[in-house]
């Protein structure tokens, strides 16, 4: 149901060979994504190696998973500019937290909380006064970043233990603890996994989650059907911001340090995977898992580009070239597998 | 009026088809410089069909338009514009963050390099709106104005292009007593000007004062041109439906108010729009809801929806009713099919199956996961009983047609113990057949028990498949038709003046 298009041009001709490639002709996402694989591959014979595919895992992890929260608000046709500085702010404060000798798991819990409140108290601003969340959320960017950096009145917070250092840094399996071995896994990468396939069980499988798609996609059908959208549009905001706070907390983990200037962009990375991704900025079509490959192959392209060697500087322009491209790839096929209106 | 010359505009032997409906069957109609002509019909009798073709929104099928004696073609309504053809709608084509002087000259702003003259934009705005008589200033913002100011400034545009014929569709509805005498004023002043006006109204009542000449239509054919001066309002009436004596068929041996009651309003009262008292409404009874637009039909059912807010004081089965939002109704058996099937009723982008259930999730939930093998039976189930023509349900509900479509839409609530149904303008954009079809599946649904309030502008339809028909006027109860008493010129009195009866109904 999510982002499925219907593709009946030439049906008729060459069916077999049709119905072969539709899964990936409709979805041109995944057609990119494989050519990115492929070239990469090309370029560099490690690329495909275990090592490196779950180095990509890691590197796309915190941005991964901020984008997941996203993917809840664009459904429910918001968006969340605030996601960096309320990543940031949770991360000051688990953090903070953890120095001062909180235990990990509290101080984990704790920055959770502050980040699903502040996405709360945004959420439901935007949701019950109609005022546009993009400039609620622009208000939480500026102002957000200001308290993380009187926190610490700007400075960085160092002595993370061992134990919220392994959620960024370790590894499962193989030598496991902070090294990484033949076929150990990064414990980031896991929870990257599990929070995708946590959030699409929730987006298909529960009442809520299908009320986030039937609010985004006609607010006002949704209401006369008796699904309370200002609640809804406000959790979708809940999400965001917890992820957010949890992307933060792995940043912190992952550094080894609370950065106040952590995060700083996150949001229009993770807005740009969700659109990569397939999911409408008008609301109500898409899904986390068009959300997870878009972030691989953001991951992917700047892997290639390293691995050739080229200058960080061309990076930045050829990520912006395939995200048109791939966006304009979606909306071709959009406008053709459709029949007219 | 002025009887010597060619007409300014002239239309000869329009046709318009639409897939399965003829709209206009060869339109013949002439309007004279200096002349209001009326164009009168009921709904779906074609006027906004002629409306769109004269002004080159549409391309008619056969005939063709006299401009000044000389055949013209228009392409689109910026053709027809130049041409001096200007239109005035209900949703009026104003930019309303900008000026009213901006407005008036939005596409001919004086001045000079791209720079604009804003001395003289406003004196000659200042100049139009002395001519439509208007009390504010150039300077405006046309956001800060009233309905009937904005629409002076939509007159004054279309003096500002020097427009030989002017269409006003339904100018009137949105306007007080007092208002309209101004615009009649003003419409007073296009014709010493030597304008044209076609002029489309409901308010039957009013075209007497306002016009010359009417013709009406119905189904999609000139019935005639008539001179106003020699033509009584009920004659106009009588053009407009038919010579045929309306029959109500079909509506002996219902459940009438005898049976027991699903609804009983003592009073739903929205200041200013709807105070509504007495409406019941039995177990597998159809009641239609007759009124023009504005007469307050959609506030009520909305009202009884706990979609807007009211002061509902009503007992649903003998319970006091008060609902306060959607869900409320939906817990307790209402549904509610609105009257913009796309904006309001369908989310055009999920599929059919996402749809149909979207109402029901509460009650197919457990701890918040959804039993996703009932709801696929459900849809499924949905889709066969109301024979919705669809691949699978997985098919996006914007793909199908307008019967269908509304199909789903009602589909939504036939799940459980639905027990009342309100629905608003359910045939809109509908054809013929399909419309038959979908009160033959409403009957279908009253028989099992259900109650249903249908508001509609089509008496064509009301008469024949409901059982009791009420009529609002300014958003009051002002009659009520029990079956077999259902007298269509006397409901259409009713339904225009807003008085309870015409001389003795035969």
């Amino acid at each position: 149901m999510s982002g499925r298009k219907d593709t009946r041009v030439g049906v008729a001709r060459l069916p077999q060979l049709r119905a072969m490639l539709r899964p990936v002709l409709s979805r041109p996402l995944l057609a990119v994504f494989i050519i990115a694989v492929i070239v990469a591959s090309r370029v560099s014979p490690a690329f495909l190696s275990s090592r490196n595919l779950l180095n990509l895992l890691q590197q796309s992890s915190i941005v991964g998973i901020i984008a997941m929260g996203m993917t809840f608000v664009i459904l429910g046709a918001g968006i969340d500019l605030s996601v960096g500085s309320v990543a940031a702010l949770s991360g000051m404060v688990v953090a903070i937290l953890v120095t001062q000798h909180v235990p990990t798991v509290i101080a984990i819990i704790l920055s959770l909380g502050v980040g699903a409140g502040l996405g709360l108290v945004m959420g439901s601003l935007a949701g019950f006064t109609g005022v546009p969340s993009f400039i609620i959320t622009l208000a939480g960017l500026v102002s957000l970043r200001g308290v993380t950096y009187l926190l610490t009145d700007g400075s960085p917070v160092f002595g993370v233990p061992d134990d919220l250092r392994y959620l960024g840094a370790g590894f499962v399996g193989g030598g496991s603890g902070f090294v990484s071995q033949e076929g150990s896994i990064p414990v980031i990468g896991i929870i990257f996994i599990a929070v995708t396939v946590g959030a699409a069980v929730f987006l298909r499988m529960t009442r809520l989650g299908r009320y986030v798609y039937a609010a985004g996609g006609n607010a006002d059908a949704a209401r006369l059907s008796g699904v309370p959208v200002a609640p809804v549009v406000a959790f979708t905001f809940l999400v965001s911001g917890m992820l957010a706070a949890l992307g933060g907390v792995l940043q912190t983990a992952w550094l080894d340090v609370g950065q106040p200037t952590a995060s700083q962009g996150a949001e229009l990375t993770a807005i740009a995977a969700v659109v990569l991704g397939g999911t409408s900025l008008f609301g109500g079509k898409g899904g986390v898992f068009g959300t997870f490959v878009a972030v691989l192959l953001l991951q992917i392209v700047s892997n290639i580009l390293n691995l050739a060697g080229v200058s960080p500087y061309f990076q930045q322009i050829v990520t912006g070239l395939v995200l048109i491209v791939t966006v304009l790839l979606n909306w071709f096929i959009a406008r053709r597998g459709l029949p007219m209106a | 009026m002025a009887e010597e010359g060619v007409p300014i505009l002239e239309a000869k032997g329009i046709r318009k088809e639409y897939p399965g409906v003829v709209a206009l069957a060869g339109v013949d109609l002439a309007v004279k410089a200096g002349e209001v002509h009326c164009l009168v019909g009921q709904n779906g009798a074609g006027k906004s069909t002629l409306v769109k073709v004269i002004m080159g929104a549409t391309a008619p099928n056969a005939g063709e338009l006299l401009l000044d004696g000389r055949p013209v073609t228009f392409h689109s309504p910026r053709d027809s514009m130049r041409a001096g053809i200007s239109c005035i709608f209900q949703e009026l084509d104003l930019v309303a963050s900008m000026t009213v002087a901006e407005n008036l000259l939005l596409t001919d702003l004086p001045g000079r390099l791209g720079f604009v003259n804003a001395g003289r934009r406003d004196a000659r705005a200042a100049t139009l709106l002395a001519r439509v008589g208007a009390t504010f200033g150039p300077q405006t913002l046309v956001e800060t104005l009233a309905v009937a100011d904005r629409q002076l400034v939509a007159i004054a545009k279309a003096l500002a292009v020097d427009a030989r014929v002017v269409l006003m569709d339904e100018p009137s509805a949105p306007l007080t007593e007092h208002e309209l005498e101004r615009l009649f004023v003003v419409i007073a002043e296009l014709r010493r000007a030597g304008c044209g006006v076609l002029y489309i109204s409901h308010r039957l009542e009013e075209l007497h004062r306002v016009g010359t000449v009417a013709t009406v239509l119905r189904d999609g054919s000139v019935v005639g041109s008539f001179d106003l001066a020699a033509m009584p309002i009920r004659k106009i009436v009588h053009a407009m439906i038919g010579a045929d004596p309306p029959v109500a068929e079909g509506s002996a041996a219902r459940p009438g108010q005898n049976g027991p009651l699903v609804l009983s309003i003592t009073r739903v009262h929205v200041p200013g729009v709807c105070d509504v008292r007495g409406v019941l409404v039995a177990h597998g009874e159809i009641v239609g809801l007759a009124g023009l637009v504005g007469s307050g039909r959609t506030t009520l059912l909305r009202s009884l929806f706990g979609a807007s807010k009211a002061e509902v004081d009503a007992q649903l089965d003998g319970v006091a009713y008060r609902p306060s939002r959607p869900g409320d109704a939906i817990r307790l058996g209402v549904g509610f099919v609105p009257e913009d099937r796309r904006l309001q009723g369908l989310i055009v982008d999920a599929s059919v199956a996402d749809n149909l259930v979207l109402p029901s999730l509460p009650r197919f939930s457990r701890f918040g996961f959804l039993s996703q093998g009932r709801l696929a039976a459900l849809a499924r189930r949905l889709i066969d009983t109301l024979q919705i023509k669809v691949a699978s349900p997985r098919a996006r509900a914007g793909s199908l047609s307008g019967g269908n479509q509304q199909r789903v839409v009602l589909g939504k609530w036939l799940e459980g113990r639905i027990r009342l149904l309100l629905l608003d303008e359910p045939t809109r954009g509908i054809d013929v057949g399909a419309k038959a079809e979908l009160y033959a599946e409403l009957r279908r649904i009253a028989d099992k028990g259900v109650g249903m309030l249908i508001a509609s502008s089509d008496l064509d339809e009301l008469l024949p498949y409901c059982d009791r028909i009420l009529v609002l006027f300014a958003g009051r109860l002002v009659d009520a038709f029990p079956p077999g008493e259902a007298n269509r010129t006397a409901i259409v009195h009713a339904m225009v003046t807003g008085e309870r009866t015409l001389e003795a109904t035969a």
